[in-house]
């Protein structure tokens, strides 16, 4: 079963995705913040992360870039959440290496979908 | 320089005055102290310009 | 061996000798290798004031009024004195405006005006001639002395016929003389190089023959200077012949001659003639400053001996004038007398030679040109060049004064003795004194003013003096001496006013110079100077001055408009074809000739220069006029290039100030660009924090929804918690919005609030209650401190509590973990009321204790405290603090005194009527 890292500071969030991945068949762990975040990817190995940008502490174009540069997660399929409509923001983040993004509120079926979509290019 | 100039100046007339009321002797002071008087003059302003010119 | 033949064949030897000096001069000239380049022959150039009449009258003077005859040296020796300031400024004013002689001087200092020129040439005329005719005497007597001696000179005086006048004979040959060597060029600026050296030499053998006839009296009639006093001394009749009451006048007399030696010095027309116009550098003037009175001195050192031996020797018999000859003459020597014939011939020559080409420059500049010029025949009849005119005019002009000089000395001389006839030339030309040397220094001075002065002074002179003159040789009624024109004693010639016993010339130069500078000064008081008159005395009496000395000034005095082609036309007419090439070749502008081209302002001021120099400065002015259009610079300009000092000061300092204060202003416009770009900037976070802060319980909630929407089996637990979560999100985004639009209004500033009385204690009760139930959850300890109950104060009851409890909610977020302990105070301060609220947490740092009022502020708190914090909205604050602020009261962080962490006080006035002190 497929490993998703949910990360964002709002709980409530949090617990909305967290159902709808495991309502989709996946494993899902959580961070709150980009240090948890980081910890999370090295102890669990998760198949796809799920970052939100707006983190206090260090910000999800952080984690990103810091993921990005480690061989082991070059590769790894990330999907930002972004609350900013700004095209500044979703440019950045691909331009830092995102496989994709959202922006909140989200449909909650796009979001499945897209998860979806990555998880299974990762595993033919 | 000017200074100087002007000391001459006021040197002449009232000078020459005053001094030919000296006692005379047979001709007279006035002619021989005109004279070297003159020639003072002469001699400093020669000086003078001279040593201006040597600057 | 004293025949005529003899005599005459030294003297025309010794003029042709003059000749072939001259020649040499001006070839040497042409070749470059200046002769009078040298300081030397400058000096010996002025001493062309030593005339005929130093040569034979000194000596008479000498015998008959004592030492005063040395005034008329002693006063060039102070002008010369005075010649690093007085005559350094003439020459380069005269230099620098192509000034051709001391009428061109006066008129071009007083507006360049014709009528003035040519006044001051008229009254040169009348005043010089007697002293040409003098010159002319002294040669026909000396001549006749030597040949008829020891009979006296008389017999053959009274047979001359006018063409055995050998003065005739040497006027026409100085002619000739004058023409050949003084009218070579046309202008004034190249020097008569060849005249001036023959003129040196003139001085040299002057010299040396009064020398050797001194010597030779002194040393040889006579054993030394010793001997000679003291047979003197022996002679009663002599001892007191050399004191100063034998001067006329006594001590008046004696200041009044020599002042008037001072001023005529500078003002006869040959002195200004050798001294300025022919001045080639201004060093010179140093040297001659001194070598000139030494020059006077020695040629004087012998007078008095002289006198003294003749009187002693001759007794009555011999005209004292000729003691130079008739001493050698006694002695039986035929080679010394000769020399001593030569040096006078040599010193009457010279000063006939160039006085007369003064006299003539001025004749045919400031009186012919400006009625030729008036002539409109000539303007249109002439097209070749009018330089052979002038010259011809020139030349006529110097055989007419010749002739002139002559039929005076045949007609009128013999009444006067030559010292008569000097003097008052020299009280007439005095008369140019005032006009000139006030003018120097005086830029009041006007023209009228000038005129009047100087034609007061004529007046005064031509009564005191000359009609006196003609009246004692007969042909005026003597009466007039004695008694005063119809019986008038008060208007005595000789005794104006009751100044009896007078010598003649200080009384005649009082009135006169009275008349004179009076006149000049007052009627210059009350005239106004035209422009050109203005500029022009600013260029003189400002000519010493440092910023004339760059040409920048000479080329922009012009700002007419003229084609150069017109110009040229011009130049070629009056100046001829090679002088008009050297003036558009001079000129600075490196491209070519073009007839077309408008004319620069610096070749316009050559060509005027040029034009003056040959016609005068009137003349030119006149004619450059007739060519260009407008208006030559005026005086503010002058003046104002003068002052360029004081004026590049003022200028820098406002220069600063402007620049200085653009500078400001460019600060200002960066700051508030800056501050423009932060609004924007703000609201650009704003708007983006608003938003982030709206989707985020948006996102909840849409979520939720969805998930109840589209899980048709959920677990009855999940779908009430979900819809708790929609139920609490939806309140918070509500409550945010709210707090946003509040903040809007409390910006925008329309926020409405009610103020009414209200008592605080009461508010802060109720809002504990209402947060109560929170606290509780949390497990926060509240302690409650009313200290001032009831606390009135004017606030919005609504809105009040919504601040109490904002803070009461931030305490119980920030308190301590473990035990969260918060503690609520209102207190009285003066005339405020202040409720405080503090909690045990970490507190808030210095830094941000301010920051904590900005908009979506959040406080950092340690990151390795597990989380689960509440999170705020970050606009409480700033909303409280801006209800507060419009209630009239303050909002601000302390430390907490007694619980050690965060302390927010807010503090609001006492309502009026709560001011008793409970």
């Amino acid at each position: 079963m497929a490993k998703v890292l949910v990360v964002d500071d709002e709980p409530n969030i949090v617990l909305s995705i967290e159902f709808l991945m495991e309502q989709a068949g996946f494993e899902v762990v959580t961070a709150e913040d980009g240090e948890q975040a980081l910890a999370r990817v090295n102890d669990s190995q998760p198949d796809l992360l799920l970052l939100d940008i707006s983190l206090p502490g260090i910000s999800g174009f952080d984690v990103l870039e810091r993921l990005r540069s480690e061989a082991a997660t070059a590769q790894l399929p990330i999907i930002m959440l972004t609350a900013h409509g700004r095209d500044v923001e979703r440019e950045k983040g691909m331009a830092l290496g995102a496989d994709d993004y959202i922006t909140k509120p989200f449909s909650t079926q796009a979001l499945v979908e897209k998860v979806k979509a990555l998880l299974i290019e990762e595993q033919p | 320089m000017a200074l100087v100039a002007i000391a001459l100046l006021l040197f002449c007339p009232p000078l020459i005055i005053v001094v030919d009321r000296l006692p005379s002797f047979n001709v007279g002071w006035l002619p021989l102290y005109l004279f070297s008087a003159w020639a003072v003059v002469i001699g400093l302003t020669a000086w003078l310009m001279e040593h201006r010119a040597g600057h | 061996m004293r025949t005529e033949l003899i005599i005459l064949g030294t003297a025309f030897g010794y003029l042709a000798l003059l000749f072939v000096v001259a020649a040499w001069g001006d070839r040497r000239a042409e070749q470059g290798r200046s002769i009078i380049g040298s300081p030397t022959v400058y000096a010996l150039s002025i001493a062309v004031y030593c005339t005929a009449w130093t040569f034979y009258g000194s000596v008479g003077r000498a015998a008959e009024y004592g030492p005063s005859f040395l005034l008329i040296y002693l006063g060039p020796t102070l002008a010369m004195l005075m010649a690093p300031f007085v005559i350094r400024k003439m020459v380069r004013i005269a230099a620098r405006q192509r000034i051709s002689s001391i009428a061109d001087f006066i008129s071009a200092r007083y507006g360049k005006s014709t009528s003035l020129g040519a006044l001051v040439a008229l009254m040169a005329l009348i005043t010089i001639t007697p002293y040409i005719a003098l010159q002319l005497k002294a040669i026909t007597v000396s001549h006749a002395v030597l040949i008829n001696y020891p009979d006296t000179a008389n017999a053959t005086l009274m047979d001359e016929r006018f063409w055995m006048d050998k003065s005739l004979w040497v006027a026409l040959v100085l002619a000739v003389f004058i023409i050949l060597f003084g009218t070579r060029h046309l202008d004034a600026s190249e020097r008569h190089e060849g005249m001036v050296a023959a003129i040196a030499l003139e001085s040299l053998v002057k010299l040396v023959a009064f020398m050797a006839v001194g010597v030779f009296v002194v040393f040889v009639m006579f054993e030394g200077p010793a001997a000679l006093f003291a047979q003197v001394a022996a002679t009663p009749a002599l001892v007191d012949s050399m004191r100063l009451d034998n001067a006329p006048g006594g001590v008046t007399g004696w200041v009044g001659m020599l002042v008037l030696a001072f001023l005529a010095f500078l003002t006869l027309p040959r002195q200004f003639q050798v001294l300025v116009v022919e001045n080639v550098d201004e060093q010179h003037l140093t040297r001659a400053s001194w070598l000139f009175p030494l020059y006077m001195l020695l040629i004087n050192l012998f007078v008095i001996p002289i006198a003294l031996a003749g009187l002693l020797l001759g007794g009555s018999t011999d005209d004292p004038d000729s003691f130079v000859l008739t001493l050698p003459l006694s002695a039986g020597l035929e080679g010394l007398p000769l020399l001593v014939f030569i040096g006078g011939l040599s010193a009457a020559t010279g000063m006939v030679i160039v006085e007369t080409i003064a006299l003539s420059t001025m004749v045919s500049n400031q009186l012919i040109m400006p009625l030729l010029l008036r002539s409109r025949r000539l303007h249109l009849s002439t097209r070749g060049e009018l330089a052979g005119w002038l010259l011809g005019i020139r030349r006529v002009a110097i055989v007419l004064i010749l002739l002139l000089g002559y039929l005076y000395h045949a007609l009128i001389g013999d009444s006067y003795s030559l010292v008569t006839i000097g003097l008052v030339s020299f009280a007439g030309a005095a008369q140019f004194a005032p006009a000139m040397l006030i003018g120097l220094y005086w830029r009041g001075a006007t023209r009228q003013g000038a005129t009047i002065g100087l034609i007061a002074g004529f007046l005064v002179w031509c009564y005191t003096l000359l009609l006196p003159g003609f009246a004692q040789s007969g042909w005026l009624d003597a009466a007039l001496l004695t008694e005063g024109p119809w019986g008038i004693a008060w208007l005595m010639p000789y005794g104006l006013f009751g100044l009896e016993n007078w010598d003649i010339y200080t009384h005649s130069l009082l009135w006169s110079m009275l008349a004179n500078v009076g006149l000049l000064v007052g009627v210059s008081l009350f005239t106004r100077p035209t422009p050109l008159e203005q500029t022009q005395a600013a260029l003189f009496t400002e000519a010493m001055h440092p910023n004339l000395q760059t040409t920048a000034l000479s080329s922009s005095l012009w700002r007419g408009q003229t084609t150069q082609g017109a110009l040229k036309e011009l130049l070629v007419r009056y100046l001829g074809a090679p002088t008009t090439r050297r003036v558009f070749s001079h000129s600075s502008t490196k491209s070519a000739y073009a007839a077309d081209e408008p004319a620069t302002a610096e070749l316009i001021t050559r060509a005027e220069q040029a034009l003056a120099g040959s016609l005068g400065s009137a003349s030119a002015r006149v004619l450059i006029n007739s060519v260009v259009r407008g208006e030559a610079l005026d005086i503010e300009s002058i003046l104002s290039i003068l002052d360029t000092t004081s004026q590049t000061l003022e200028y820098n300092r406002r220069l600063e100030q402007k620049s200085q204060e653009l500078v400001q202003i460019g600060e200002e416009l960066r700051s508030a660009n800056e501050r423009l770009r932060e609004l924007d900037r703000l609201k650009d976070e704003f708007v983006a924090m608003v938003s982030h802060e709206l989707r985020t319980p948006l996102t909840s909630i849409r979520a939720f929804a969805e998930i109840l929407r589209d899980s048709i089996e959920l677990p009855e637990e999940k779908r009430q918690h979900f819809l708790g979560v929609i139920v609490h999100e939806s309140q918070r985004l509500s409550r945010l919005i709210e707090e946003i639009l509040d903040l809007a209004r409390l910006e925008s500033g329309r926020l409405t609030l009610n103020p009414v009385p209200l008592d605080l204690a009461a508010l802060a009760r109720h809002s504990i209650d209402t947060i109560a139930h929170l606290h509780k959850e949390r497990g926060i300890e509240l302690d409650v401190n009313l200290e001032a109950d009831p606390a009135m104060v004017i606030g919005d009851q609504d809105r009040l509590e919504q601040v109490i409890i904002n803070l009461l909610d931030n305490a119980g977020k920030f308190a301590d973990r473990d035990q969260p302990k918060v503690r609520l105070a209102l207190y009285r301060h003066r005339r405020h009321f202040r409720l405080s609220v503090e909690d045990n947490g970490a507190g808030i740092s210095a830094d941000e204790r301010e920051r904590v009022f900005e908009k979506f502020h959040q406080i950092q708190q340690d990151s390795d405290i597990p989380r689960g914090r509440p999170k705020g909205s970050g606009l409480g604050l700033p909303i409280s603090r801006g209800i507060i602020a419009h209630l009239g009261g303050r909002l601000w962080v302390e430390d907490a005194k007694h619980l050690g962490g965060a302390c927010l006080t807010l503090e609001l006035p006492a309502a009026p009527d709560a001011a008793n002190p409970s």
